[in-house]
Order: structure tokens, then C-alpha cells, then sequence
């Protein structure tokens, strides 16, 4: 491998889209084509091994296969990253470790709204430097709605203190931020009308602050089996109830998918489990390339 | 496949407001919608509140737009009562609560446009959740309407939601930021040697972090709200009480997979933990049960078919079965976690053939909630 600062793939999404489970299979795909991984846990609910049980139909399977994890995972620890700002940016020594009870915290939170969204970010971005030896850092991050104030943080904090040493640093994240080479904002989603909904306007909420170009992936597409005339033909006969639900339900989500795509280009595609362990690794692998910009892909 | 004992309309008769609970994109809007029809067909003056609707189900309730004025929705004829669909506004909410409690209105007009108060009130941890139940407590405040059908943000934990309030309080206590209003008189008043030091060293923090500037803008800031504190902790008190009176009633709503039911039953046992009980479980979107004609052979029903469609229909049919299995493991986790313990109501909510776009859609799920032939 060749020395310099990671790739970061921040994988956000609506609650419930399959976010814990899409970045660990990334990272484990990358791990296992050789790249130096980290996988960050930002929700301390998904830090636990249950969040690699693949559910059937919420997210796609894995191999399955129980072989001890192959990256390194990492804890995003709220006080240890603001001790590091304290300590390291602030340059307030030993005496930080006394401010660090909850009031002091809310005080600093409340003089400068961001700080700690901040404090939070530059524990991530910090991963990605190259001494740290990663090539590519895979955030489970919080939820759409929190994930926006988390990455719009640096921009937040310049309008209200553009001079400092957390000027400087906001501006730091700023430039990795910025940079798709540097960093993928990663937008998960399921094909329904509200996730979509909220998935573009973030992609725009991301564009106008000028954060690198999001990727869209949605999450449990239904297969297609039918072309519209045989449709026609189930609608007029009433011979199966069960294929026409399947069919209006799989037409829906299309419809979905080309609203997404008009607005954002090509959106990879990750197929629902109707079978647990049904979605192969291959799948994983193929949307990573894609992500990491190696090779195009069809959606289907 | 998964019948219901009683309607969940008759678990809900009696109560005046409603409130219902769940991760985003589970259905809550719709759910709280077909509930508030329900009522208001039955005869009930009702209010729907609701917080970020799906586009379609925004344009049928007439709320698409976030400052969309509250709007009468058109009942079948028969109906006796009324249904008004409303649309949070969290940003005027908060500003009509700084109205309501600054001392004078030049403060609050202060206040509203200071430049750390559009920070603060938009992007705040929790402040909408926080509006929603300061948006609900006008309305019941208001007495316009008998039932209040209120469908909460999204959230992934009971304390994310409730604690809401306290938060927004707690933040703006004055004990951890009457220091940045008035570093100096606190300072001088500090009592031991080392509550000094400690002192001084956050306000060189605070001073690194913001700067000079921002500092003082803080202290002007903080003084302004720190006038209208008393009436929010007075007010976030009421909301408490609110949230646990007899006729106020919760409802969780999940969605049928495995996974979800597992978090919907953490955030079920993380309200009774605080004294909060829930009274029904909604489960959304569950697949119809198999149709009739799955009854007569695949190969007679599908004699004329053209070829295409005989084997995508088999396909079809199995990956149905398949997602209903998923669904019934679903419910049977949710059943089994509530063994030997009390349950709260329980309903499964068919799903519609497609997304709940347009008022009859509401009026269909209204049927299957109150289960009308």
C-alpha cells in the first residue's frame, strides 16, 4: 500500500434503512481484498457484534460465515475526542481533564453551537490521517438527522468564529470534507416515498454546504418479474392476487428509483433478503468498487 | 393471519389525546392519521398533528408545506364529527413560546433576532421533539378539539423523545452558563481557591473556543433567556404531567421485521421504566394474509397464462409467502417478549396494495383500525 490519508465512507441514512449492517459488510469487504479498514461506530447501540446478525428483508446478508473480523473497529468516544480537543487543539494540559463533567461540557456546547458536533467529527476525520496507516474508514454513522448538523459542523463554527485554533481546525475538516477523494457521504435508503423524500433533500442540504458529491444506495429493491403486458394479463385475469401485490409493489419502488436517479445519477441497488443469507458477498464487493469509484454498475 | 382481539379503536375510546411513538418511515403519520379519521367519523371533534409527512399523504391531508395553516379534511357524509390535519412548525412554535414568556416585548424581539437564538432554536439537540409537545400542550390548551392525534418525530429511544424538554432546560440552566453571562461578578464570588482556578480555566476555554466577540454576544444571549427560563421549566412540567394523565395514551408503532420489533420493544420497556405506559402496539404494513384464489392449484389458475407469467407468478407467490414468513417470525418475537408480563394492546395493520396516498387510503386503514365490515 502506498502511504497517504484514508478514504472515508459515511454511511447515513433514515433509521431503520440498514446502515450498521451495510458498513460493516463494506468494511469487511474491504478487509478482505487487503485494504487497511477501520470500521467507526459513532450510535453506541451498534457497537455490539449483534449489529452483524443480518435480519431477513431489513438488510442484505453477508457470506454468513462467523471469521474473526478482519478490520479494526473503532468506538467513536464522545469525552475521549473532547479530551483530545481540550488537550491537543486547546492546548489547556492537565487541567482539561477536570472540565470534563457534563455541565462544563453544556457550557461549551452552549457558547459555541457545533462545538461538540465538532469535536465529534474531528475524532473521525483524525482516523483518516496518514499515520494512522488506514486507507479506508467506514463511519456508521447517527441518523439523517443528525448526521447533517455532525458534517455541516466546520461551516457552523467558521460564521461564528472564523479566527482560532478551532477555526483551524474546522477548516482542516473543511478540506477533507470537500474532497471526494477524501471523503464519500454515503446515503442509504429504502424504496419508499418518505426515505426518498428525505434522501434527496439531504444530497441537497450536503450540496449547498459544499461537502464532496453524496452516493445513493437503496436497500431492499424488490425484483422485477414481469414485463407490463404480462401484468395486463394477471390484472384482467384474476388468477393470482398474490403476484399482482408483488407486481404493483415492485412497479412502486422503480417509480421511486427513477425520481432518485433523475435527481442524482446512477443509484446502486442492493436486493431485498426474502431468505435470510440470500444476498452473496459478491454483491457487497461489487457496491463497494462502485462507492470507491473503481467500476460502474447497474442498478439491475 | 394475525387476528386481532378488539379493535384498536375500542383500546383507545375515552382518550383525549394520542400519541404515537416509533422510528421514522414505520408510519407514523398515516397510523395517526386513520386514527384521527376513525374518531372523527365516529363523532369526535379531532385535531391531527403531524410532524414530517410523506409528500403524497401531506397533499391528501392538505399540509404538504411546513407552514401549511391547519386544514378541515373531508369526511364521508355520514360522519358526525370533524377532522383538522395540522403541521408542526417548529421554528414558530419556539418563537410563540420566547413571546409568550419574555418579560417584555422588546426583550423578546431581542431575542429573536439574536444571531445565536436562530443556532440555538434550529439546530438544538431534541428541539423538535421538544415543539411537538409544546405545540400539543397550546392545542389542548386551545380546547378546540376533543381528541388530539399526535404524531411525534422521529426517535430511536424513549429518552431521545422525553427527556426532550429537560434537556432544553438543563442546558440552558443557569448554573452552567450564568458563568459565561457574568464571568466576572461569579468569578469574584467564588469562594474557595480552587473553584477560582477551575473558573478561570473555563473561561480561558470558552475564550479560545469563541472568541472575544462571541463571548459577550453568548453573555447577552444567555441573560435574555435566562428570563424566560422559569416559564419553560413551569411549562416543560405541564408537558410532564400531560404526557401521564389517565386520558392520554401512547401508541408504538414498528414495523414486521425481526429487528425492529427488537428496538420497538426496548423503547417500550424504556417508557414503562420512566412511568409511562404503553397502551397499544400498532404493527404496520403487514402483508394481507394469502388470498382466496391461493386456495385453487397454481396450474389450474394459471392454465391460460402466457408462459412468462406462469413461472414469474410461482416466484411471486413464494417470495409473498417468504415475506410473510419473515413477518409472523416478527410477531411471534413481539408476542413472546411480552410473556408472563402485561402487554400492551397489540394490532397488526394490513398493509394497502401501495403507499397511503390519497384520503380513502386513510379511510381504508380507518376500517381495519376500527374494524368496520
Amino acid at each position: 500500500m502506498k502511504p497517504g490519508p484514508a478514504r472515508i465512507l459515511f454511511v447515513t441514512g433514515k433509521g431503520g434503512t440498514g446502515k450498521s449492517f451495510l458498513s460493516r459488510a463494506l468494511a469487511r469487504a474491504a478487509a478482505l481484498r487487503g485494504m487497511a479498514t477501520a470500521l467507526v461506530h459513532t450510535r453506541p447501540e451498534t457497537a455490539s457484534p449483534a449489529g452483524a446478525v443480518p435480519s431477513a428483508g431489513n438488510a442484505p446478508a453477508g457470506n454468513g460465515s462467523a471469521r474473526a473480523v478482519p478490520y479494526q473497529e473503532v468506538e467513536l468516544d464522545e469525552r475521549e475526542a473532547l479530551e483530545t480537543f481540550l488537550v491537543r487543539i486547546l492546548r489547556l494540559g492537565f487541567v482539561a481533564r477536570r472540565l470534563l463533567d457534563s455541565r462544563t461540557f453544556s457550557a461549551v456546547a452552549a457558547a459555541a453551537p457545533g462545538v461538540s458536533d465538532l469535536v465529534r467529527l474531528l475524532g473521525i476525520t483524525a482516523l483518516s490521517r496518514t499515520e494512522k496507516g488506514l486507507e479506508l474508514v467506514v463511519v456508521d454513522a447517527p441518523a439523517t438527522g443528525h448526521s447533517l448538523p455532525l458534517l455541516t459542523s466546520p461551516w457552523r463554527i467558521l460564521e461564528l468564529t472564523p479566527l482560532g485554533p478551532v477555526a483551524r481546525e474546522a477548516r482542516m475538516a473543511q478540506a477533507i470534507l470537500d474532497n471526494p477523494g477524501r471523503f464519500v457521504p454515503v446515503i442509504l435508503t429504502t424504496p419508499e416515498e418518505l426515505a426518498v423524500t428525505e434522501t434527496l433533500s439531504l444530497v441537497e442540504q450536503l450540496r449547498r454546504a459544499g461537502i464532496a458529491p453524496a452516493r445513493v444506495v437503496v436497500n431492499g429493491l424488490w425484483p422485477v418479474h414481469l414485463q407490463a403486458r404480462d401484468a395486463d394479463w394477471l390484472l384482467a385475469s384474476n388468477a393470482s392476487t398474490d403476484a399482482l401485490l408483488h407486481w404493483k409493489r415492485a412497479r412502486r419502488q422503480g417509480e421511486l428509483v427513477d425520481i432518485l436517479e433523475a435527481r442524482v445519477g446512477p443509484c446502486p441497488g442492493l436486493p431485498f433478503a426474502f431468505t435470510e443469507g440470500e444476498v452473496a458477498s459478491a454483491e457487497i464487493g461489487a457496491l463497494l468498487s462502485d462507492l470507491l469509484g473503481e467500476t460502474p454498475r447497474a442498478r439491475r | 393471519m394475525t387476528q386481532q382481539r378488539s379493535p384498536l379503536a375500542g383500546v383507545l375510546a375515552g382518550k383525549r389525546l394520542i400519541v404515537l411513538v416509533g422510528e421514522g418511515g414505520v408510519g407514523k403519520t398515516s397510523t395517526a392519521a386513520a386514527i384521527g379519521y376513525a374518531s372523527a367519523r365516529a363523532g369526535e371533534r379531532v385535531g391531527v398533528l403531524t410532524v414530517d409527512p410523506a409528500p403524497r399523504l401531506g397533499d391528501a391531508l392538505g399540509i404538504r408545506d411546513i407552514d401549511a395553516a391547519p386544514r378541515a379534511v373531508t369526511l364521508p357524509a355520514d360522519s358526525e364529527g370533524a377532522l383538522v390535519a395540522m403541521r408542526l412548525d417548529s421554528k414558530r412554535t419556539f418563537d410563540r413560546m420566547v413571546e409568550r414568556y419574555a418579560p417584555s416585548e422588546q426583550a423578546a424581539r431581542t431575542l429573536l433576532q439574536h444571531p445565536i437564538y436562530e443556532a440555538v432554536s434550529g439546530s438544538l439537540g431534541g428541539s423538535e421533539h421538544y415543539m411537538a409537545f409544546q405545540r400539543l400542550y397550546e392545542l389542548v390548551e386551545a380546547g378546540e378539539q376533543d381528541v388530539l392525534v399526535v404524531d411525534t418525530p422521529p426517535a430511536t429511544n424513549a429518552a431521545e423523545l422525553l427527556s426532550a424538554p429537560a434537556r432544553l432546560t438543563g442546558l440552558l440552566d443557569t448554573g452552567a452558563l450564568s458563568i459565561l453571562a457574568e464571568p466576572a461578578r461569579i468569578l469574584a464570588r467564588a469562594g474557595g481557591a480552587l473553584a477560582r482556578a477551575s473558573m478561570s480555566v473555563l473561561l480561558a476555554l470558552v475564550e479560545r473556543i469563541t472568541g472575544d466577540a462571541l463571548q459577550k454576544s453568548v453573555g447577552e444571549f444567555v441573560r435574555l433567556f435566562g428570563d424566560i427560563l422559569s416559564g419553560l421549566e413551569d411549562r416543560a412540567r405541564e408537558i410532564d404531567a400531560l404526557l401521564r394523565a389517565p386520558q392520554t395514551a401512547f401508541v408504538l408503532v414498528a414495523r414486521p421485521r425481526s429487528q425492529d420489533i427488537a428496538r420497538a420493544v426496548r423503547f417500550h420497556d424504556a417508557l414503562a421504566e420512566i412511568g409511562i405506559e404503553v397502551a397499544a402496539i400498532v404493527v404496520n404494513r403487514v402483508t394481507p394474509a394469502p388470498p382466496p384464489d391461493r386456495m385453487r392449484p397454481r396450474s389450474e389458475r394459471l392454465a391460460d397464462a402466457p408462459p412468462a407469467v406462469r413461472g414469474a407468478a410461482t416466484v411471486m407467490e413464494r417470495e409473498m409467502d417468504a415475506l410473510r414468513l419473515i413477518e409472523s417470525k416478527a410477531m411471534a418475537r413481539l408476542r413472546a417478549a411480552f410473556q408472563g408480563r402485561k402487554a400492551p394492546a397489540i394490532f397488526a395493520l394490513e398493509s394497502l396494495d401501495v403507499d397511503v396516498a390519497t384520503l380513502d387510503d386513510i379511510g381504508a386503514l380507518a376500517d381495519r383500525l376500527s374494524a368496520r365490515p
